[in-house]
């Protein structure tokens, strides 16, 4: 396009502007309405090359996507700055508001009027109102936007501007170098601007590795004064949470931004914003601030309760149930909400207390982050969905909360109270169907609430029986396996009796003797002396044959005494027993009764001898 | 020698009821206000009763299993599921027991139980009978055998019916009298306990100075493993964790 096309393009509009817009535009405020334009320059008084900042703003209910136009400046160096842009959709209409940033710089001193700037939309060409501008003198003649700026002009510099001179710089600060896990760093970065780039700058943020990030718009826009220079300074806060203790480094933020090279191009400032398709030859250039390290500390172990799940910041917690009655088997959900300030999204489950009654489902958990006053708050919360089981009086109790106090450097510990329900019967089925009709359907039998079993009604109120006495419970073992023998030695000694005749004539003998013997006393006290000393004979010889072996007749006094004497009876008990039998012979065969004196004492005498034969001969035997 | 020695001892815990009763009127009132605390949801009251009712020793699985139910219904799991232990340690055919030791386990979150079914049938059986009534079915299996030897003699051996009934008798006597000591001498062997407290903490050793290594929630039902002062070694059995927690925040199996 040539600058002649262009000039009468530009007479042509102002032309309409001059004698048709306007008249249309101030005579139809609906016009007015759909789409405004409006002017704004700050300061409004300055040196010459010291660079003024136009703002238009083009606002409507429609979306516009055209340019302002800008009139003629010669005074001024122009260079287009950013276009930022901001859409609402408010009752189903879009708003749109644009604004455009120039950025002009004085050539010259005195008083000068920014003319309308027009903007056509629609075929409808609208305008802002002149602007008067005061330009004090300086004799330095369009000095460029960016200069290096020397140390001693600038002795108030902040901390850490980046390297594009004082004109527009970054930095990046922290509230604290020394938290806790957890704990919040406040991180604002701020883009000190005195001219406008050509294009939005573009903002990396700083690599924030091992913290948990929460941006805290809105991005705030203000100016500020620094070395008597006025800046415009846009800034943007973050709270970094850390997770993990060490030396954790906040890397440093970058700013990508597109200047125009104004002492290589100069010319008709109009020009280039005609022809800003031709505007890529600005130059590029990366603003840096500087990292900075945090020093994390981990949380003391000292009083760390057993509950702590490692949430930080300061906390208050609240707990209801959804309702205050319910039917058993009926959801009902208890809701437990830990709200204040800190990292909300780490906010650990608190421990449930041992619910009683209730069948206990998943917890789910949602999270609510309110960011205001460049804190970061909100509310966790944890519900989790109940079913009571059992009717009555059902309580949730106690529910506690630890966590860690970084202001106090404690772990505090919040509490809510126990929390009750009461439990009705759910609908109970009756178990013998009225309808009889519905008995044939096979409907089993429907569970409603689960509890425990009753108690034992029937108490068995007794101290446990005290132990067995020891004899008892040996006779009980003992007993048995004697019986067993008893039975057996006792079959035994049946077996004997029936195939040894000689055996079963020995085991006899003492018995018959004895039976003899107390026929013979019977005797004897009846007074029939004879009768007594053939009774008192028969036993004794009669036991000695039987245990001997022989005939009961066919044996000798003699012989017996002999056959004695070899089983080992000594002579004094031979002798003795040689003369009872003497005696007895000799009472027996005598012709008077025998004196009645006697008699006792020989019965004495035979059952000592007995006892003594019974003695020896048995020994014998069993040897 | 052991197996008999338990098995006597046991026998002497089996006597029957001729212990002297001191206030049975008073134990009747208590048991009663019991009961009425109980139906009246004040569970304090009713375990306050049967507590004296336990500590005037009248030891019983009812009386063990009304307390479980106290305590169940009183929110404290751990010691309820304890009471129901000991309930059904002493009277394991109890089906009541049984179901609300079952109703309140089902309540403790704990990891699946890998065992095969067989070894948990094995083990239900084991636990089928108390150790008392082996004994005692032992020992009628033994004077049952002596009747029976004793016939066997007097019969000189004859009588294949006889022989087998000595020989089956005799079977069951030494299964039973082997049950029964094992089953004895693993209820004597305490170890086994209840979590009473929700959350105990596991140390990685018998001291507070070591860090705590995992925590138990209340009711769980653990192994006793060991004992250092007023420090227990537990042991879960399924996820095969070790750990010490002090003696208050467990109740062992046993009266």
């Amino acid at each position: 396009m040539s600058q002649a096309a262009n000039k009468k393009i530009r007479a042509w509009l102002s032309g309409i502007a001059a004698c048709a817009v306007l008249p249309v535009f101030f005579a139809n405020p609906a016009w007015a309405q759909e789409v405004q334009i409006s002017a704004r320059l700050t300061p409004q008084q300055a040196a010459v090359g010291q660079p003024l900042q136009l703002v238009v703003i083009i606002s409507g209910k429609a979306s516009i996507n055209a340019q302002p136009q800008l009139p003629d400046l010669p005074a001024f160096q122009v260079s287009r700055g950013g276009r930022s842009s901001n859409f609402s959709f408010v009752n189903g209409k879009i708003s749109s508001s644009l604004s455009y940033t120039y950025v002009l710089v004085p050539r010259q001193a005195g008083k000068f009027t920014i003319g309308s700037i027009t903007l056509e939309h629609a075929g409808k060409i609208y305008s802002t109102q002149p602007l008067a501008v005061s330009i004090s003198g300086s004799g330095q003649a369009a000095p460029p936007a960016l200069q290096q700026p020397a140390p001693s002009q600038a002795p108030q510099s902040p901390p850490r501007a980046a390297q594009t001179g004082d004109a527009m710089f970054i930095t990046t600060e922290v509230d604290r170098r020394e938290v806790y896990v957890n704990e919040p760093v406040m991180l604002s970065f701020k883009y000190y601007t005195r001219i406008a780039p050509l294009s939005q700058p573009q903002y990396q943020a700083p690599e924030t590795s091992g913290f948990w990030s929460e941006d805290l718009p809105p991005q705030r826009e203000y100016t500020s004064v620094l070395n008597g220079q006025t800046y415009r300074i846009t800034e943007i806060k973050t709270a970094l949470f850390p997770t993990a203790a060490g030396t954790l480094t906040i890397g440093p933020a970058r700013l990508q931004v597109h200047l125009q090279d104004f002492q290589r191009r100069g010319g008709d400032p109009f020009n280039d914003i005609f022809s800003r398709n031709f505007f890529s030859r600005g130059r590029q250039a990366e603003l840096r601030s500087q990292p900075i390290k945090i020093q994390v500390k981990s949380l003391p172990s000292q009083g760390k309760p057993g509950d702590f799940s490692g949430t930080v910041g300061k906390w208050s917690l609240s707990a209801k149930l959804d309702r205050r009655e319910a039917k058993v088997g009926e959801a009902v959900t208890l809701e437990i909400r830990i709200f204040g300030e800190g990292n909300v999204k780490s906010v650990g489950k608190p421990d449930l207390p041992v619910l009683t009654g209730f069948k206990v489902y998943e917890t789910v958990s949602s999270s609510e982050v309110q960011k205001k006053n460049d804190q970061v708050r909100g509310v966790k919360i944890y519900r989790t969905l109940l079913r009571p089981e059992v009717t009555g009086t059902l309580t949730v109790p106690p529910i506690t909360y630890s966590y860690f106090n970084p202001d106090t450097r404690k772990y505090e510990k919040v509490q809510v109270p126990a929390l009750n329900l009461k439990v009705l019967p759910g609908e109970i089925r009756a178990a013998v169907p009225l309808d009889p009709a519905s008995a044939t359907t096979g409907e089993g039998v429907k569970v409603v609430a689960r509890d425990i079993r009753y108690l034992k009604t029937k108490l068995p109120l007794q101290r446990p029986a005290r132990p067995l006495p020891a004899w008892l419970l040996i006779s009980g073992f003992l007993l048995p396996p004697l019986a067993v023998l008893g039975i057996w030695g006792w079959q035994r000694h049946q077996d004997r009796l029936l195939a040894d005749p000689r055996y079963a004539r020995r085991r006899r003998a003492d018995q018959s003797a004895w039976r003899a013997l107390r026929q013979a006393r019977r005797a004897r006290l009846r007074g029939e002396g004879k009768k007594f000393y053939s009774l008192l004979a028969q036993a004794l010889a009669g036991y000695l044959a039987d245990q001997l072996g022989v005939s009961r007749s066919g044996i000798t006094q003699r012989e017996i005494l002999s056959r004695l004497r070899e089983k080992g009876a000594d002579e004094g008990l031979t002798g003795n027993l040689n003369a009872l039998f003497d005696e007895c012979d000799f009472a027996r065969f005598a012709p008077n009764e025998p004196p009645g004196t006697e008699t006792e004492k020989h019965e004495q005498q035979a059952e000592a001898l007995l006892t003594q034969l019974n003695r020896i001969l048995t020994r014998r035997g069993k040897a | 020698m052991r197996t008999l020695l338990s098995v006597l001892t046991t026998l002497c815990l089996l006597a029957p009821a001729w212990a002297g009763e001191a206030k049975p009127g008073a134990w009747e009132e208590k048991a009663a206000l019991a009961r009425a605390a109980y139906d009246a949801s004040d569970y304090t009251q009713a375990l306050a009763h049967y507590e004296e009712l336990l500590a005037a020793g009248l030891t019983s699985a009812d009386l063990y299993y009304n307390l479980g139910n106290t305590e169940f219904k009183n929110s404290r799991l751990g010691r309820a599921i304890a009471y129901y232990r000991r309930a059904a340690q002493m009277s394991p055919g109890d089906e009541d027991i049984r179901y609300n030791l079952n109703f309140a386990r089902n309540l403790v979150k704990r990891p699946p139980d890998k065992t095969g079914a067989l070894t948990r049938l094995g083990k239900t059986g084991f636990r089928w009978s108390a150790g008392q009534t082996l004994a005692v079915a032992a020992w009628v299996c033994y004077v049952l055998l002596a009747i029976v030897a004793g016939g066997l003699i007097l019969r000189r051996g004859q009588g294949l019916l006889l022989r087998w009934t000595a020989a089956l008798i005799g079977i069951t006597f030494i299964f039973l009298a082997t049950w029964a000591s094992l089953r004895i001498t693993a209820d004597r062997t305490v170890n086994w306990g209840v979590i009473v407290v929700n959350q105990a903490e596991a140390r990685n050793g018998p001291s507070s100075d070591f860090e705590v290594g995992f925590k138990v929630p209340v009711g769980r039902e653990v192994r006793i493993l060991g004992q250092e002062g007023s420090w227990i070694a537990i042991g879960l059995t399924p996820e095969g964790y070790k750990g010490w927690i002090q003696d208050k925040e467990i109740w062992p199996d046993g009266p």
